[in-house]
């Protein structure tokens, strides 16, 4: 008999789950950019996963890069890999796919400096795309609700982040974490100021001394820089939205864990293991935070917004979630939840809580999020060296 | 009557839920709705954005969710809209900083 709380989804042979069947084509380098976005189109399945970088990256910095393409690889939502490369970069595709191959996924991989042109590069790469297309696991299961890691993420917060829209993700995470799902919530720089919080809540002296570290040391790093924090923290949007202070910004996300534990630290694109609040590292930047939590494990990301962003990801469905009622009406083609009720008709924080968790579930069961709906697909490269 | 939002019983400042004019009176509520006071606005304030709950001094904290968000760098008289033009954030703040470490890159 369905359980209500579970949903169809393809086992992986790793032991993994998916609620989307992706085949991702990822580039090892800007140079082949072009190449996998060509070999992608006319494969409804296909994704292809472009970034800037893969070239001139050393030491903590590259090993991140290749963590990050890896954990990508990995998430339950793929199905299978085609690694595209140059040939010249420090990451080759050949490497990337053989780490990939040991997880059982199905994978291949095309350096063009050993095949050709552009035009025969194409051709090679959909002769690989055709043959993992056949290969794709197309069983769906019955899968349990306990198996889904869900990341937590917010861009273009407001004054309604805060009061409405965050505290409602905090209630539909204690839902979630009663149901066994993992949760991941992020966003290091928008701790900054709610440390006090951060004590409270950390479930062991490990967890909170992991996490004030990880917030001293964004503090420090704007410090080092010479430069006000205050120029993208709060953002201009952020300020036109009410939000003064990046500790009013903060003290607002962390409400996206309502009054839940945290359990268990992860490093940017860490794999998520443990049931249970988890927290990553990543920066404030939501598109690079995403990647952190996709590479993590993550088959649905919950985006809380204020002031309104389209962004989806690659290969995770990415829920829209906003309360303030001039962006979920000018921007209401974007937004999956639209809490502004809350303002208008008494909508109270645990309903607004429920409609979060209900999202969750009909996207889990396969109804495209908004994000999906539109083509957004976007990725980006978190970078902790420069460029030399 | 226009509203505000208290999120906290501490806080010095409410959150304006809808655009209050000058001199319009605003009831302030906490998150159930429950009204918990009243005052005069002083000005104009846009939705989302902050009114002074209570006359502050030039650096007083200002309390929003029970917490310090920032100090106020002007006297405000209660009733003023609270922002970037009168209080300011004490985190991160490299500008203020006279002799700067030599970065050690942006590693983490």
């Amino acid at each position: 008999m369905k359980s209500p709380m579970s949903f169809k989804g393809y086992r992986r042979p790793d032991g993994s789950f998916g609620i989307r069947n992706h085949i991702a084509v990822i580039s090892t380098v800007a140079c082949a950019n072009h190449l996998a976005e060509s070999i992608s189109r006319d494969y409804p399945n296909a994704v292809p996963i472009t970034h800037q970088h893969g070239c001139d990256q050393l030491g903590k910095d590259l090993d991140l890069f290749f963590r990050t393409l890896l954990g990508i690889a990995c998430n339950g939502n793929v199905a299978a890999v085609l690694t595209v490369g140059l040939g010249c970069e420090e990451i080759s595709a050949f490497d990337l796919a053989k780490a990939i191959e040991k997880t059982g996924k199905p994978v291949a991989s095309l350096i063009m400096q050993e095949v050709g042109g552009t035009s025969d590069s194409i051709i090679e790469g959909r002769k690989k795309l055709d043959f993992l297309s056949s290969s794709l696991n197309l069983k769906e299961e019955e899968i349990d609700f306990s198996k889904l890691i869900i990341g937590l993420e917010c861009g273009g917060s407001d004054f309604s982040s805060g009061i409405v829209t965050n505290p409602a993700v905090g209630e539909a995470v204690e839902l979630m974490l009663k149901e066994g799902a993992k949760v991941v919530f992020c966003e290091t720089t928008e701790l900054l100021g709610a440390e006090e919080i951060i004590r409270q809540k950390s479930a062991n002296p490990g967890v909170e001394t992991f996490i004030l570290n990880k917030i001293k040391q964004t503090e420090e790093m704007a410090v080092a820089m010479g430069v006000d924090i205050r120029g993208a923290q709060p953002s201009p949007g952020n300020i036109k939205g009410g939000l003064s202070t990046i500790e009013e910004k903060s003290l607002g996300a962390i409400c996206k864990v309502g009054n839940s534990q945290i359990q268990n630290v992860l490093n940017f694109a860490e794999p998520c293991a443990n049931s249970g609040l988890s927290f990553m590292d990543t920066p404030g930047n939501d598109i690079e935070s995403m990647a952190g939590l996709a590479a993590g494990g993550a088959q649905i990301m919950i985006f809380t917004t204020g002031r309104g962003t389209p962004m989806g990801f690659a290969i995770v469905p990415v829920i829209k979630v906003t309360a303030t009622p001039r962006t979920a009406r000018i921007m209401k083609e974007n937004i999956d939840v639209d809490l502004s009720a809350f303002f208008s008709h008494g909508l109270s924080i645990k309903e607004a809580g429920k409609m979060v968790f209900n999202s969750v579930i009909e996207i889990a069961e396969g109804n495209l999020t908004k994000a999906e709906m539109l083509g957004h697909r976007e990725f980006a490269i978190h970078r902790i060296g420069p460029t030399l | 009557m226009k509203k505000a939002i208290q999120i906290d019983m501490q806080d010095n400042v409410a959150t304006v839920i809808e655009n209050v004019s000058e001199g319009q009176q605003v009831e302030v509520i906490d998150k159930e709705a429950n009204l918990i006071t009243d005052l005069k606005s002083v000005e104009s304030i846009s939705l989302g954005h902050k009114i002074a709950l209570r006359d502050f001094s030039i650096g007083e904290s200002i309390i929003k969710y029970g917490f310090l968000i920032g100090k106020s760098t002007n006297d405000i008289v209660k009733g003023s809209h609270v922002h970037v033009h009168n209080m300011e954030s004490r985190k991160g703040r490299g500008d203020l900083v006279k002799n700067i470490p030599s970065p050690k890159g942006c590693c983490k």
